[in-house]
């Protein structure tokens, strides 16, 4: 028996011994935004975050995740079902097609723009370089990663006016 | 509504993760099937023990071929054109991963043991893996025998008799004007051949399915671009009807073509009558890349030209590798017509074969056919270019079709396909010159050919290429259903595999309509409820669909117009329809919303239907007619840079041409051209399969098969679309674009090293090996041939 806190809920979990953290996810905890394409962590379609950090859920094992704190796609929206700033900026470019590996976008995303707030296109390239897109829809989320950037910019300048 | 950047309606559910992939399917009581595959290429199935398998744990079925072929209620054999191939081999197997048995499990894991605890004996065949082997005068036969016919197309049933007990699968012959007539004529004689690796999708959600069997019906959930095709295939295979199968597919992970040929759907549903359980067929990565793949090709092609430049003669061999089953080969292969590319040639003289080889069974590739050729012809116009001395972009705008011109099929090309427009817009943006400026010593962007080896220079380059692509000859069909409070159900089998067309189809059907966007509800496919449609594929949907479904809305229209004549006490000729409503001509007052007349008439819903029909038929000796209801132009721009000491290409700018006519959705376009865009890079720089000498592909894994990063997209990207503005026709985009990517990156590349890769990918082993041979040749006094199969002639030598 582990104990894991997902999208901010604490859950007990007792995964078998070779059991993934993708396969726990998807799994038990019912959660189909976090996606397995390659299975040996090349492609980021599985990616989450794992205590602030991006992991490859495919290739952690579930039973060694004991304490950790989960972030996956379905904790991005609020409350009510809102999107988040990124997420709205990657509808707002319709950075996707089939979409099957925007979550691990969104994940990898989220803990680059926390490391670097106002990346450059190169910076981006980059830090996205461990997510592949096989419909090729690079070059939107370039657009929307930058416009989420300066969303996120806009609010912490206007958050500390008002601080 | 028609041009505008409308988000894709489905947008909230992709962004939030919860749109539905059938991989995310389970229902209650549902089982898991795992497919045990043939380890060897070619192989006769002496023997199969499962006993050992049926008595694992949680194991509820074992099937193998042979019991495929002992049930009388199942009629095993099937295929688009040729019969020839079973769910789970049943004499033989005839490549490494070839289905021999499936188990179902309680679970996932318990399948996945017990298929390891099945037995089979094998009497391993001679197998041949390439289109020499296959065809070498005695060379073991895949399907020898008797061939079973599906299709009664002219050419299958006149030509298939002929090439039984051989590995040809299927022949297209194309003859126009006088070949030998044309290459007198000639004044210069180019010669060379050209080849295409086998590539892999990779669909990030791989192929599957679920069925269930309930009160005499099949119902499957797939991840299939062809649902309808697919209902009709297991309802041969299982000897049902047609109308108690019904295929539901929601939306696909990724299809690019390789999810067109049913691979897990007949096995999910023989099982789930078998056991009267829903299962469930999931490949894995590793299964995936062994399930379908793009045809290998060898292309030879002779040229003859006239010292202006003018093509007056083309002779080309085409083969495609069809691997072990035929699938859509005997239809893929007629895209030898576009061997000449999208040029003016008086005479031709074209061989296009389909083989049978033990490796993958080759499918439907985004591009389908023509990126083989493509990779072919607008080398070999650059290399002609060489030959004359002339500008590569004024040998194709010299020869390249205009309105009104006679394709190689002796079609007329009576749209303007723009291409002489296009041409030199991507020239413009590339910075085309010629002849290229010498390069200097640090070379800059765009400073053209050099050859400076040994010094670990980079050298950069410039690339045209032009491509031609038609659309497949099937129709399609459309309901729409208009309710009573005004909205619009649009009932069709086309698939959303990302590429929007549910966004596109409702923005179409909504502009006919009058109607809001959030009026219009397009269906995913159903086949107990949506009608026949062949494949969303072959970009076809959007002009061809949308076409169906304009007829449909027009049919509801004329319906709404007759109602309310009669509930307006009008004329008919006196109305007209706008904004949801019919209007009195001149009497805005006089209106009925269409609400209203629904309401009124009592009769709850009107319906419509729409079928897009297409010709198409070519002359089964010349190979002459009418071989597309429509003509796609694509052009590309490349400009790279080669590391001469690692033979590293680097890819720094594309620009792609493209006509769309109009573009529904212009977000949807740019993300087509984009996408294929990239597919086309990534098979000019490093997408291949590689078999090792028994058969065994060694790179299925995307550790091993790489597919483009972040860090291969082009520094500069650009797209120029020509666009009709008041029209409503469009040209499909979803493929389009790729073929020409990889021969311009070629063209870019021999443009910087002065010699020509004429076998793809442009991997740095292989540019490298031909720097280090250029270099030899350099030193020996001469310039050494840029690969195997290259001669160019002048009159004198040819005559």
């Amino acid at each position: 028996m582990i104990q894991l806190t997902i999208n901010g809920r604490a859950r007990q979990v007792s995964p078998r011994s070779h059991e993934t953290l993708l396969e726990l996810l998807r799994g038990e905890l019912g959660l189909m935004g976090v996606r397995e394409a390659c299975g040996i962590g090349m492609c980021g379609a599985c990616t989450v975050v794992a205590d602030g950090k991006i992991v490859s859920s495919c290739l952690t094992l579930a039973g060694l995740c004991d304490g950790l704190t989960v972030e996956t796609v379905e904790g991005l929206t609020g409350p009510n079902g809102e999107l988040s700033d990124l997420q709205q900026a990657f509808v707002d470019h319709t950075a996707f097609q089939c979409s099957y590996c925007t979550p691990g976008f969104l994940m990898a995303t989220g803990a680059l723009l926390a490391e670097n707030p106002d990346p450059s296109d190169d910076e981006i390239r980059h830090g996205l370089a461990g997510n592949l897109c096989r419909c090729g829809s690079y070059l939107k989320i370039i657009d929307a990663v930058q416009d989420a950037a300066a969303r996120a910019r806009v609010k912490a300048d206007a958050e500390r006016e008002s601080a | 509504m028609i041009g505008e950047r409308v988000p894709m309606v489905d947008a909230y559910e992709r962004i939030t993760g919860t749109i539905d992939y059938a991989q995310n399917l389970t229902l209650p009581g549902m089982l898991y099937a795992r497919i045990l595959r043939s380890p060897h290429a070619h192989a006769r199935v002496i023997r199969v023990d499962a006993s050992k398998a049926l008595d694992a744990p949680g194991v509820v079925a074992v099937l193998t071929g042979a019991d495929l072929a002992a049930d009388p209620g199942l009629e095993p054999w099937f295929g688009p054109f040729i019969k020839d191939r079973a769910p789970l081999a049943i004499d033989k197997a005839r490549y490494v991963g070839d289905p021999v048995a499936i188990v179902a499990a309680e679970t996932d894991d318990q399948a996945r043991d017990a298929v390891e605890l099945i037995e089979v004996e094998y009497e391993v065949l001679p197998a041949v893996f390439d289109i020499e082997g296959a065809l070498a005068p005695g060379a073991p036969l895949l399907h020898p025998g008797k061939r079973h016919l599906e299709s009664f197309r002219p050419d299958i049933v006149a030509r298939q008799p002929g090439l039984e007990d051989t590995n040809v699968i299927h022949v297209y012959k194309l003859r126009r004007g006088d070949m030998e007539a044309g290459f007198a004529e000639a004044d210069v004689v180019v010669e060379r051949t050209y080849t295409t690796p086998g590539v892999a999708h990779v669909p990030f959600e791989t192929h599957n399915a679920v069925a269930d069997y309930k009160g005499g019906k099949m119902t499957i959930w797939s991840s299939i671009q062809a649902p309808s095709s697919c209902g009709a295939y297991v309802a041969g295979i299982l000897r049902m009807n047609i109308s108690d199968v019904r295929v539901i597919v929601s939306t696909l992970g990724g299809g690019y073509g390789g999810k067109i040929d049913p691979m897990c759907e007949p096995l999910a549903a023989i099982l789930a009558r078998r056991t009267r359980r829903p299962v469930r067929v999931s490949l894995t990565r590793a299964e995936e890349f062994v399930t379908a793949g793009k045809h290998p090709s060898r292309i030879r092609i002779r040229s003859g030209v006239k010292r202006d430049g003018t093509l007056v003669a083309h002779e080309a061999d085409v083969y495609y590798d069809g691997g072990s089953y035929s699938l859509n080969t005997p239809e893929k292969i007629y895209r030898g017509y576009a061997s000449t590319g999208p040029y003016r040639v008086p005479n031709i003289h074209v061989d296009s074969y389909g083989v049978y080889t033990n490796t993958l069974p080759a499918s439907a590739f985004r591009g389908y056919g023509i990126p083989q050729v493509a990779w072919a012809h607008e080398q070999q116009m650059d290399a002609i270019a060489e030959a004359l001395g002339m500008d590569p972009l004024a040998l194709r705008l010299k020869n390249v079709l205009k309105p009104g011109d006679q394709f190689s099929t002796g079609e007329t090309i009576a749209e303007d396909l723009h291409y002489s427009e296009l041409l030199r817009d991507a020239a413009e943006h590339i910075g085309w010159a010629w002849p290229p400026a010498p390069r200097a010593p640090d070379a800059g962007p765009g400073t053209g050919a050099g050859t400076g080896a040994g010094t670990g220079a980079k050298v950069r380059g410039k690339g045209l290429a032009a491509i031609i692509k038609g659309t497949a000859s099937y129709g399609a069909n459309a309901v729409v259903k208009l309710n009573a409070d005004g909205s619009l159900n649009v009932l069709t089998s086309t698939v959303e595999m990302g590429q929007g067309a549910l966004t596109v189809l409702a923005q179409i059907a909504a502009h006919e309509a009058t109607l809001p966007l959030s009026g219009v509800r397009v269906s995913t496919p159903d086949t107990a409820n949506t009608p026949f449609d062949q494949m969303t594929a072959a970009s076809r949907s959007t002009n061809f669909m949308g076409r169906a479904i304009r007829r449909a809305v027009k049919s509801v229209k004329q319906q709404l117009i007759d109602l309310a004549a009669s509930q307006l006490e009008a004329a008919a000729g006196d109305l007209e329809i706008q904004d949801g409503a019919v209007v009195v001509k001149g009497s805005p007052g006089r209106r009925l919303t269409f609400a209203q007349i629904v309401t009124t008439s009592k009769m709850g819903s009107l319906v419509g239907s729409g079928h897009e029909p297409v010709k198409v038929r070519l002359d089964v000796e010349t190979g002459q007619g009418v071989a597309s209801p429509q003509w796609h132009p694509a052009i590309c721009g490349a400009q790279v840079e080669v590391d001469e000491e690692t033979g590293k290409v680097t890819v720094l700018q594309l620009h792609m041409g493209l006509y769309p006519g109009r573009m529904i959705n212009p977000i949807h376009c740019e993300l087509q051209v984009l996408g294929a865009s990239l597919f086309g890079l990534g098979q000019a720089l490093f997408e291949e399969l590689v078999w090792d000498e028994q058969g065994v592909l060694t790179n299925p894994n995307l550790s091993d098969y790489m597919i483009p990063s972040f860090l291969d997209v082009p520094r500069t990207f650009g797209q120029t679309m020509i666009e009709i503005p008041d029209s409503i026709d469009v040209h499909g985009l979803g493929e389009t674009p790729l073929p020409a990517v990889a021969p311009a990156i070629a063209n870019a590349v021999a443009q910087a090293l002065g010699v020509r890769v004429l076998d793809l990918p442009l991997t740095p082993e292989r540019v490298l090996r031909l720097i280090h041979e250029r270099d030899r040749g350099a030193a020996g006094g001469g310039r050494g041939a840029s690969a195997s199969g290259a001669s160019t002639s002048g009159k004198e030598a040819s005559a």
